[in-house]
C-alpha cells in the first residue's frame, strides 16, 4: 500500500465519485464511503461541496483522520468570500496534512480561490491541475489519482520527489 | 512605430556555413569574446540613438549566434543599455524549465526597472535537437509552459502544478516582476495555431523572418482572432522582425550588402533535420514555411519585405508599407550584416534619420 508512512490503507470518500479516478484510487487504498466508528486511522477525500463535512470531520476526529485531499472545494470563491464562515474560522485548528486541488479551468472552484486557502491555512498545499474544468476527475483522471495518492500516502512530505529520473542503468 | 535592434551576437572569424551543429573547434575564445564585445556596442549605440527596444533570442550550435542563453546577455545589457525596453525574443519555452524562465525573466524586469519584453518562442526546429525533445509536442508543451509562467508572475501563495508535460509541488518566485501584473508578453509564429493561441491569451504576436504578404494573412487571421476573443488588439501588440542596412545612399547600401557575409539560416542547414521535421506537426497549418524560409535573392528579399536595405529616405518607404499592409506597430531589426563602422553608421543613422520619420505612422 502506498501509505504505510501515514498508517492507514483506507480512504473515506465523500461525495461524489468518478469511476475513472476512483478505479486508480482504488487500486491503492480501500476506499469506504462512511466514517468507521472503530478507532480506524483513515485518509480524506472530498470533492466539490463534500469539502465542508470532510472539513468538519478532520476537526471533530484529529485522531483518526490522517491526511485530506479536497478536490475543487467551493468553501471559498476566487474573490475570497467564504461560504461558511463558521466552519473556516474553525480550521486554524486543523492538524492534518491538507491538499486543495484545482482545474485551472474550472470556474466553480477557480484557481484563484487557491490562495484565499493557503492564506487562511498556512500548512494548505495548493496544487493546480492544468487543462482541467469542474469535471476534472474525468478529464485529467491520473493527474488527479497521482497527486491524491501521493499525498495520502506521504503526506506534506509529497513534496520532495522520490521516482526516479535514471534513464538506463 | 516603435523599432528594436535585434543581435544574434554572431561569430565575427571564420566559421563553416550551410551547416548546423556548426563543429565548435572553429570556435575561438578570444574571437567569441570580441564578437560579445561588439554586440553589447551595437546595442549600447541603439540605446544611445533612440532604438526602443534592443532585442536579444536564444539560438544554438551556430556561429550564427553565441547568446544559447539570452537572459545571460540580457543581464549583461541591464547594465549597460539604460533607456531602452530589453526585449528577449526569446526563450525556446518547449525546450526549458518554465519555472527557471519565469525567475530569469522577473530577475531581468527587477534588474532593468521594469523595461523588459517578455517573448515566449516555439524555437526553430533545431532547437529540438539541442536539448533533445520531440518537435510533435512543441505546441502542447509551449501552451502549457505559458500558462504556469504566467501563475508563477501572478499567484501571491505558493502552488503546484500537476500539468501533461510539467510537474511541480511548489512553486513561489522571487523577485516578483517590476511591472504588474506582468511584462508585456509576445509570442511568434506566422501559423493560424500561433494567431489563436495569442489572440486566446490575449498577447502581442511576432512576424519573423517571413514576408509582407505572409505575414500581412497572418496578422489578419490573428486580428480576427482577438475580436472573436473579444479584444481589439493594437498596432504595439504586432511586431514585424524585417532585417535592415542603411547607408547615405541606396547604391552604397547595396554595394556594402554585396560585400556582406552570407546568410546564416539554421531552418535549411540540416536536411536530416528538415526531412524528419516534415514529418512531425511541427509547422501546423502554416502553409507558408516552405516559401519562407526558400533562399532569395537580395532584390527579392528588398521587395518581399524581408529586408530593408538603402538610404534613410528609402527605408522609411519601405516601413510605410509594413505599417499600411501588416499593421505592425513595431519593427525588430536584426543586422543584415555586420561590417564594422558600417554597420555602427547604419544603426546611427536609422536612429537619427529613420526612427524620427516613422514616430507618426
Amino acid at each position: 500500500m502506498a501509505n504505510e508512512t501515514l498508517g492507514s490503507d483506507t480512504v473515506l470518500w465523500l461525495g461524489e465519485k468518478r469511476a475513472a479516478l476512483r478505479d486508480l484510487i482504488a487500486a491503492k487504498f480501500r476506499v469506504i464511503d462512511k466514517a468507521p466508528a472503530s478507532d480506524e486511522r483513515f485518509g480524506l477525500i472530498a470533492g466539490s461541496d463534500a469539502a465542508a463535512a470532510a472539513l468538519a470531520l478532520a476537526l471533530e476526529r484529529p485522531e483518526a483522520a490522517t491526511a485530506l485531499v479536497l478536490i475543487g472545494p467551493r468553501l471559498i470563491d476566487g474573490g475570497g468570500r467564504v461560504r461558511d464562515e463558521a466552519l473556516v474560522a474553525r480550521l486554524g485548528g486543523l492538524k492534518l496534512p491538507l491538499l486543495t486541488i484545482f482545474g485551472t479551468k474550472d470556474q466553480a472552484a477557480p484557481p484563484e480561490a487557491g490562495r484565499h486557502y493557503r492564506e487562511r491555512l498556512a500548512n494548505c498545499n495548493v496544487v493546480f491541475v492544468y487543462d482541467a474544468g469542474a469535471a476534472m476527475a474525468d478529464e485529467r483522471p491520473e493527474a488527479v489519482a497521482e497527486l491524491a495518492i501521493d499525498f495520502l500516502g506521504r503526506g506534506d512530505t509529497f513534496l520532495v520527489r522520490q521516482t526516479s529520473d535514471l534513464l538506463y542503468r | 512605430m516603435k523599432a528594436a535592434l535585434f543581435c544574434t551576437s554572431r561569430y565575427i572569424g571564420d566559421a563553416p556555413q550551410g551547416v548546423w551543429p556548426v563543429p565548435s573547434q572553429y570556435c575561438n575564445p578570444e574571437i567569441a569574446e570580441q564578437s560579445m564585445a561588439v554586440t553589447m556596442e551595437q546595442f549600447r549605440l541603439a540605446d544611445v540613438f533612440g532604438f526602443d527596444w534592443v532585442t536579444v533570442a536564444e539560438h544554438h550550435f551556430s556561429s550564427l549566434s553565441l547568446t544559447p542563453n539570452p537572459m545571460i546577455f540580457a543581464g549583461a545589457l541591464s547594465q549597460v543599455v539604460k533607456r531602452a525596453k530589453i526585449a528577449v525574443l526569446g526563450p525556446s519555452l518547449p525546450t526549458l524549465n518554465p519555472v527557471r524562465v519565469a525567475e530569469e525573466f522577473a530577475m531581468l524586469d527587477a534588474m532593468t526597472g521594469g523595461r523588459l519584453i517578455a517573448g515566449f518562442m516555439r524555437g526553430t526546429p533545431n532547437e529540438y535537437v539541442t536539448y533533445n525533445f520531440n518537435p510533435s509536442e512543441s505546441r502542447a508543451r509551449f501552451a502549457e509552459a505559458m500558462e504556469i509562467i504566467r501563475r508563477a508572475w501572478t499567484e501571491p501563495q505558493p502552488f503546484g502544478w500537476q500539468g501533461r508535460y510539467y510537474q511541480y509541488r511548489s512553486i513561489s518566485i522571487w523577485p516578483q516582476p517590476a511591472q504588474q501584473p506582468h511584462p508585456p508578453i509576445y509570442m511568434s509564429g506566422s501559423s493560424p495555431e500561433a494567431g489563436e493561441l495569442a489572440a486566446e491569451h490575449h498577447i502581442g504576436l511576432g512576424f519573423a523572418f517571413t514576408t509582407i504578404a505572409q505575414a500581412t494573412k497572418a496578422s489578419a487571421y490573428y486580428q480576427a482572432q482577438c475580436r472573436e476573443q473579444g479584444w481589439e488588439p493594437t498596432p504595439d501588440d504586432i511586431i514585424y522582425r524585417v532585417g535592415f542596412h542603411v547607408a547615405e545612399t541606396d547604391e552604397e547600401a547595396f554595394d556594402d550588402m554585396s560585400k556582406a557575409p552570407q546568410r546564416i539560416s539554421l531552418t535549411t542547414s540540416n536536411a536530416s533535420i528538415n526531412k524528419a521535421m516534415a514529418e512531425t506537426a511541427y509547422y501546423g497549418r502554416d502553409e507558408a514555411q516552405v516559401t519562407r524560409t526558400a533562399t532569395r535573392t537580395l532584390q527579392d528579399r528588398i521587395e518581399s519585405g524581408q529586408l530593408l536595405v538603402g538610404s534613410p529616405e528609402t527605408i522609411v518607404r519601405q516601413i510605410e508599407r509594413i505599417r499600411k499592409e501588416i499593421g505592425a506597430g513595431i519593427l525588430d531589426c536584426p543586422l543584415a550584416a555586420q561590417l564594422g563602422d558600417k554597420t555602427l553608421r547604419s544603426i546611427e543613422l536609422f536612429g537619427t534619420r529613420v526612427l524620427p520619420r516613422i514616430r507618426e505612422l
